[in-house]
């Protein structure tokens, strides 16, 4: 190939470039969105690795307790009798400062050594020479953290401040920061002496575990580390605890994973329509670099290199706009993360080379792929042949059928893939994507269908030059055909998300309104309730009845059981809805005897139903309890066993209690109630206090707050969809100069010609917005049945609203009308002249 | 300077250049040019020698830089764009070498466009159509699409389009361009039978002798200078 | 005498990284002084006048005090003639005049640090380890009655009157020993009132134990070896800083074959003179005690050896104190006994041999020399 050659090929691309931009930008688009989601996943993933990293030190293993914690005397024993050295205590909670989460670790600075380095070693302490283990020791409330928390908290070594724990106020003091390492996995930490800590945790007596360092193959010491623990205290691999939580949020991150790849799939659209379309514009370019003796191998390297060249660029723009575009992703699914799963604190985006390379593959990747097509097409152009725009249309109208019946093999495929994988999210979510693919296939051949039956009618309602709009859309179905596939695609993802949201959000507000029995709702924010403070509130002469609930998470070694502990009032039976069994048979059952109910996604994800047994660890050794039935729940903690109070109380040594619910006497206003304990816990301690209206509207929120990325998500898919049709009808403007040249010679007005365009992309936008609803309706089902289940193990009542379906198809004609603004301007501006000029 | 009552066609001091850089080509240069009605004129030329531009300008394609065009008694040059759009759509046929036929329309449809741009509707429109098809020599094939038109038949296509509107004036820019000998030769004979048949003036660039023969008047352009103007004695073969 | 050097210690530990590497004596005097602020110490009881010792009430903790230790050394041999020493010594150190409000069982102002080590002379081979605590929860601390030190599961404890365990132990090395005192306690300069610097109340209050009968097991690897031999106990507590001219110390503790023992320290000036508050203790057979003057005795360096780790120690002594005919020549049993925990310093198993009246001599004991490590970060 000549350099010639390729300057003819690049002028080309240079003389349009707007074709050029827009190609670039959705390529960009596309990369980005797929880098930013893989950035803010691993970063979020890498911050909660890296901070568990630093908090767990040296420690291969961990001891861990039950609910309360380890008793400390067992780290004592481990210390003064069993001789065991690489061990440090540790005391951990969440605790507020200025209104933001803090994790506590409390430690013994005396056993650090052995575990953790940066709790000693702090880069700055105040002038005087006054030590930190000084300060640990002697000074109840001295803490350290990282400079760049302490300096989010505007806090200098020596300044006090308010930490709220467990609805209590107690008073902190810096006496020393750590300089941030390489990474921030000190965010949000605050060190202080495990004193502290037992203290503002209430947790005096206990440990939240013992770190242990064991060296690899060490079986004697691990035998004897055994053998030294008490029933109900077990040691747990360090690195597959930490790597159990994180793989908690593991299917949340591939669903977005999969929305990022959809933004690509649009975009993939756009490229192949950007360089098929550059392609035939130079037809007769080609043929002549053909008769010139170029051979087929040489024009097929040469769109494809086109594409390369293209590819690459956009693919480094995409990588830089996808960092930026990261950083924002980023505290969204941290916070979602942190609603959801556990705490982390990743405040900005780590740059990794595989993400990068990931986004540069995709992208360059995607352009290859799109180009291929056509540029397969440029070779079959005969030298010197100039083809005229029908007969590649009637060539690419005759493959229509064969494409469609691809299509519906792949959605036949999907169908397959959705039976045969089982519980397998990664293969449900690639049954999305050829359940997509497979119905883009078709929508050409029925947008033909549509488009020929409807420009009669079009030309009844809007005479000819409607008509002209209409048959525009399937004579030019090359064009016009990806981007309302693009389009329709886009929009489809949007119905089977709102759907899904829609129905998710129907099942948890009627759940809500069965499970708020109680008048009144009040808990104290991580922690437990003080137990005079609780009498005094259970028996005003109001309270007719009440339910306690206590939250306690017991580690097994496949991951953490949560236990959900309920003592209930008479009437809250009526609010656990119990899908498999009857509630007469099993209320009874349940609160005398070893047994438990598991929730819908337990039962889901641990395959447990009535009559099974689950195996849990308690403070006398471990215990089966019998699975009584599966109960409906779309509790934040998702996966969770129901367990009597008594029955708790038979296994663990723990008598907290977080919330009750409070039954009013008949007549009683919850308001001037809740007025009224808030009176009695002031000073005491602060309550979350709530009617049962307001804890409803508060679960609704977290809800929607959850689904907020899924929305940046789709909107960005729409966003490159729209510059699908944006170029699309530009390029068929470019196309069609001579003609709307030829209309304008014949008397139309710019304003007749842009109507003709507008009329035209919005008959894109109803057929991609009509095209989009059987696709849309398809994939929120399977969005529910299939992913939903397999991520989370939800069950939801599939809900369509009319009103999702209609805004869909109307978002989908409006922005395509948006799109074909400027196209429908500069085909008015076409020069009459044009059309006297000889091809 | 006085308008003859018959002439329809009045084309004083006309010039157009176009600037291409900092160059500056003048493709008229003052032209002066009176067209009765329904006469028929050819203009001949090179190419480059500004025939296409002169028919952009009497069809109110394109505006002259000076001078003053009069077709019907509307002085174009005192048109806005807008304005010059309605006389088109009223005044003016199109036919071109490239027959410019919209392919997305059938033939039918490709003439109707242009009598609803008139407000000619319905049944009116379709009778009108039949009769302009039969009279071209196209009844029957009103529902095809161009694409499987012969060369011919799309310039009969583009010629009945041109005159369904019965426009006083035919501007026709090398019609016989892209056909061969004998079809041209049909196309022609077409042309002034039909042009003739409605009294319509005709206005045709060619650069073929034997085409601008079977016209009343040739009119040779030359640098942008109309450099010699004869009305056609008689049925002459002089095709070279 | 790792009495001051404890001090040392505690700040190096305290403040890990802190120190720079060439210039850890300086540095740990300046942080010494911020620790030991005038302002605060005042409160702490002082050394200023002597005192009644009563036991076995004084072989516990004296918290008013800033600093205490238990320090025992000695020497051992198997049944299979194989040669060994031993150290084991817990620090005390209150970081607080009083007491600390206990709102949890962690909250103390009480801190334990200990350093054991074992030398194997046969096997030419030094092991050594070291621990801190909090002085809370039983995780460390010290008692008079039942007698007990302890961190971990390192002890010193009381098993009758005159016996003492000794218990500790550290991957590859252990100890496990019964002790028997053979001498009651014997009060070191004036009536048990050390003086350290001409300032009252720079002083500690110092008694010694001097002949321990030892026997129990000591394990190297995986072998344990039945030992028995003698061992020394010294215990002291005080308030005293270190003045700013002292750069270290020699300490010796010398057990004879005739049932006498001598204790003698030299504080060395960073001027690199002698000290005149140095001064020792001359122990008699019969347990009876007379105090000895830097001037009564002269320790002659024979010999040098060089740390691997950096810095270069005396490593043999001529020991002459006229007024008791005593010429004794001291040798370290292996050169390499230097320990490097948090500060280096050589502490280590000695031969004595000489003449005393005349008579030919033999004896052993243990030395501690201080101030001497060069790039004396610990963790090398």
């Amino acid at each position: 190939m000549t350099r010639t050659t390729w300057r003819a090929s690049f002028s080309y691309m240079l003389r349009h470039p707007w074709q050029l931009a827009l190609s670039l930008i959705g390529i960009s688009i596309g990369v980005a969105v797929i880098i930013a989601v893989d950035l803010a996943n691993s970063s979020a993933r890498k911050a909660f690795l890296l901070s568990m990293d630093a908090v767990t030190g040296e420690a291969t293993h961990q001891v861990i307790g039950g609910p309360r914690g380890v008793d400390e005397s067992v780290y004592v024993n481990l210390r003064t009798e069993a001789g065991f050295e690489a061990i440090a205590p540790v005391v951990e909670g969440s605790v507020r400062v200025d209104g933001v989460d803090f994790e506590l670790l409390g430690v013994d600075l005396f056993a650090e050594r052995e575990i953790r380095s940066f709790t000693q070693q702090p880069s700055s302490s105040e002038s005087s020479s006054d030590s930190l283990f000084r300060d640990f020791l002697l000074q109840p409330g001295s803490a350290t953290m990282s400079e760049g928390t302490a300096a989010g908290l505007r806090l200098n070594v020596g300044d006090t401040f308010v930490v709220e724990s467990a609805g209590r106020n107690f008073t902190g003091r810096l006496v020393a920061v750590f300089a941030d390492a390489e990474s921030e996995a000190l965010d949000r930490l605050m060190t202080v002496d495990i004193a502290t800590a037992q203290k503002w945790l209430g947790q005096v007596g206990w440990l939240s575990r013992i770190d242990v360092r064991i060296e690899d193959g060490d079986d004697a010491t691990m035998d004897a580390l055994n053998a030294a623990l008490p029933d109900g205290v077990r040691v747990f691999d360090a690195e597959g605890r930490t790597n159990t939580t994180a793989d908690l949020s593991a299917a949340f991150m591939t669903n977005l994973t999969a929305m990022s790849l959809l933004a690509l799939l649009v975009g993939l659209f756009l490229i192949y329509n950007s360089v098929s379309f550059s392609v035939l514009q130079r037809r007769r370019l080609i043929g002549v670099l053909r008769a010139l003796g170029i051979t087929r191998r040489q024009v097929l390297g040469l769109v494809l290199g086109e594409a390369l060249v293209l590819g690459t660029l956009a693919a480094m723009l995409g990588v830089a706009l996808g960092i930026v575009l990261g950083e924002e992703l980023l505290s969204l699914v941290s916070r979602s993360i942190n609603d959801l799963y556990f705490r982390v604190t990743a405040t900005s985006v780590i740059v990794d080379a595989s993400s990068v390379i990931k986004g540069l593959t995709a992208g360059i990747g995607a352009s290859l792929v799109a180009a291929a097509v056509p540029a397969i097409e440029a070779t079959g152009y005969q030298p010197r042949l100039t083809m005229t725009r029908s007969t590649l249309e009637s060539g690419t109208r005759s493959l229509l059928p064969f494409v469609a019946l691809g299509g519906l093999v792949v959605m036949l495929l999907a169908g397959v893939v959705l039976l045969g994988s089982g519980r397998s999210l990664v293969a449900g979510l690639a049954a999305v994507f050829m359940l997509i693919l497979g119905f883009a296939l078709c929508i050409p051949l029925a947008v033909r269908y549509v488009s020929l039956a409807f420009a009669p009618v079009a030309g009844r309602i809007g005479r000819s030059a409607a008509r002209l709009a209409v048959a525009g859309v399937s004579a030019s179905l090359s064009r016009t055909g990806v981007a309302i596939v693009a389009l329709a695609v886009a929009v489809s993802a949007t119905i089977g998300v709102s759907v899904m949201v829609d129905s998710f959000r129907s099942s948890v507000s009627s759940w809500l309104d069965q499970t708020l029995q109680a008048d009144i709702y009040t808990g104290v924010r991580r922690g437990a309730f003080d137990p005079e403070l609780l009498r005094d509130i259970t028996s005003l002469e109001e309270v007719e009845a009440y339910s306690t609930s206590r939250r306690a998470a017991i580690e097994g070694s496949d991951g953490e059981t949560q236990i959900l502990v309920i003592d209930m009032a008479p009437d809250a039976y009526a609010g656990t809805e119990l899908t498999d069994a009857d509630p007469a048979e099993v209320w009874p059952a349940w609160e005398s005897e070893d047994a438990i109910l598991v929730s819908e996604p337990y039962a889901y994800q641990q395959r447990k139903q009535a009559g099974d047994t689950v195996p849990l660890r308690t403070d006398v050794g471990e215990r089966d309890f019998t699975v009584l039935a599966t109960y409906r729940s779309y509790d934040a903690s998702g996966s969770a066993v129901l367990m009597s109070r008594a029955t708790y109380d038979r296994h663990y040594r723990d008598d907290g209690i977080d919330s009750i619910g409070l039954y009013l006497v008949d007549g009683s206003d919850p308001d001037a109630m809740i007025e009224r304990i808030q009176q009695i816990s002031e000073v005491r301690q602060e309550l979350m206090l709530n009617s049962n209206a307001k804890i409803r509207q508060l679960s609704l929120e977290i809800f929607d707050r959850t689904f907020v990325i899924t929305d940046v998500l789709y909107w960005l898919a729409i966003g490159v969809a729209l510059i699908g049709i944006l170029s699309s009808m530009l390029a068929l403007q470019l196309e069609n100069g001579r003609e709307q040249g030829l209309l304008r010679a014949l008397g139309m007005t710019p304003a007749q010609v842009g109507g003709m365009i507008t009329a035209q992309t919005g008959f894109i936008g109803v057929l991609s917005g009509f095209a989009s609803i059987p696709l849309g309706v398809v994939m929120a089902y399977v969005l529910i049945e299939v992913i939903n289940r397999r991520a989370f193990g939800w069950e939801i009542d599939m809900v369509v609203a009319p009103g999702i379906l209609l805004s869909a198809i109307l978002f989908a004609f409006f922005s395509a009308l948006a799109a074909g603004i400027y196209p429908a301007w500069r085909a008015g501006r076409t020069q009459p002249a044009l059309a006297m000029r000889e091809e | 300077m006085t308008v003859h009552d018959n002439t329809l066609v009045h084309l004083r001091g006309l010039s157009r250049r176009f600037t291409e850089g900092e160059r500056e080509h003048v493709v008229l240069d003052g032209v002066d040019l009176d067209i009765e009605r329904g006469e028929s004129v050819a203009i001949c030329g090179r190419s480059g020698s500004g025939k296409s531009t002169l028919l952009n300008l009497v069809g109110g394609i394109d505006a002259p830089d000076a001078g003053e065009v009069i077709v019907d008694g509307i002085s174009l040059t005192t048109l806005s764009e807008h304005e010059r759009t309605l006389f088109r759509r009223r005044h003016i046929g199109f036919v071109y070498q490239a027959f410019n036929l919209i392919p997305t329309l059938s033939v039918s449809d490709n003439i109707r466009l242009v009598l609803e741009l008139n407000n000619v509707k319905g049944r009116l429109a379709t009778i009108r159509i039949n009769t302009l098809l039969d009279a071209v020599g196209l009844d029957g094939r009103a529902d095809s699409y161009p694409d499987v038109l012969s060369g011919g038949e799309q310039q009969r296509v583009a010629i009945a389009r041109a005159l369904s509107h019965e426009p006083p004036v035919l501007i026709a820019d090398e019609p016989t361009g892209n056909l061969d000998d004998a079809t041209a030769e049909r196309i022609i004979e077409l042309l002034s039978d039909i042009v003739r048949e409605h009294g319509t003036t005709l206005v045709m660039a060619t650069h073929s002798t034997r085409v601008a023969a079977t016209c009343d008047r040739v009119i040779n352009l030359h640098n942008g200078k109309i450099d010699a103007e004869h009305v056609v004695p008689g049925d002459v073969d002089s095709d070279s | 005498m790792l009495r001051r050097h404890g001090l040392f210690l505690l700040l190096l530990f305290l403040h890990p990284g802190l120190v720079a590497a060439d210039d850890a004596a300086a540095s740990s005097r300046s942080e010494l002084a911020g620790l030991l602020g005038a302002g605060e110490s005042g409160e702490f009881a002082r050394a200023v006048d002597p005192r009644t010792f009563s036991f076995p009430a004084d072989h516990g903790p004296h918290e008013a005090f800033r600093n205490e230790w238990w320090y025992f050394t000695g020497n051992l041999d198997s049944e299979d003639g194989r040669r060994f020493g031993f150290e084991l010594t817990i620090f005390r150190f209150s970081l607080s005049p009083d007491p600390v409000a206990a709102d949890t069982e962690w909250r103390t102002n009480q801190v334990y640090i200990a350093h054991f080590a074992v030398t194997d002379a046969d096997g030419d081979a030094f092991y050594a380890a070291e621990k801190s605590a909090r002085g809370a929860l039983g995780l460390a601390g010290a008692q008079a009655d039942p007698f007990r030190v302890w961190i971990d599961d390192w002890e010193i404890l009381g098993v009758d009157d005159d016996t003492w365990r000794i218990v500790a132990g550290h991957e590859d090395f252990a100890v496990d020993l019964e002790l028997t005192a053979l001498k009651p306690p014997v009060l070191n300069g004036d009536a048990g009132l050390s003086q350290k610097s001409d300032e009252p109340g720079n002083a500690s209050y110092y008694y010694t134990m001097p002949r321990w009968r030892t026997d129990g097991a000591i394990r190297i690897g995986k072998d344990v070896h039945a030992v028995s031999g003698a061992s020394w106990l010294d215990r002291e507590w005080s308030t005293s800083a270190l003045a700013d001219d002292q750069q270290g110390w020699d300490w010796f503790a010398l057990q004879f074959a005739d049932n006498t023992e001598l204790m003698f320290y030299g504080l060395r000036k960073t001027d690199g003179t002698q000290d005149p508050l140095s001064s020792g203790t001359w122990i008699n057979a019969d347990g009876s005690s007379e105090k000895l003057t830097r001037e009564q005795v002269t320790a002659e360096v024979t010999k040098l050896w060089e740390s691997p780790r950096g810095g270069v120690y005396p490593a043999g002594w001529r020991i002459s104190i006229e007024d008791k005919s005593l010429f004794v020549e001291v040798t370290p049993v292996i050169a390499d006994q230097e320990l490097s925990t948090i500060v280096r310093y050589w502490e280590g198993a000695v031969d004595v041999s000489g003449t005393r009246d005349g008579e030919p001599i033999e004896g052993r004991g243990y030395v501690e020399l201080t101030g001497y490590a060069e790039d004396s970060s610990a963790d090398d």
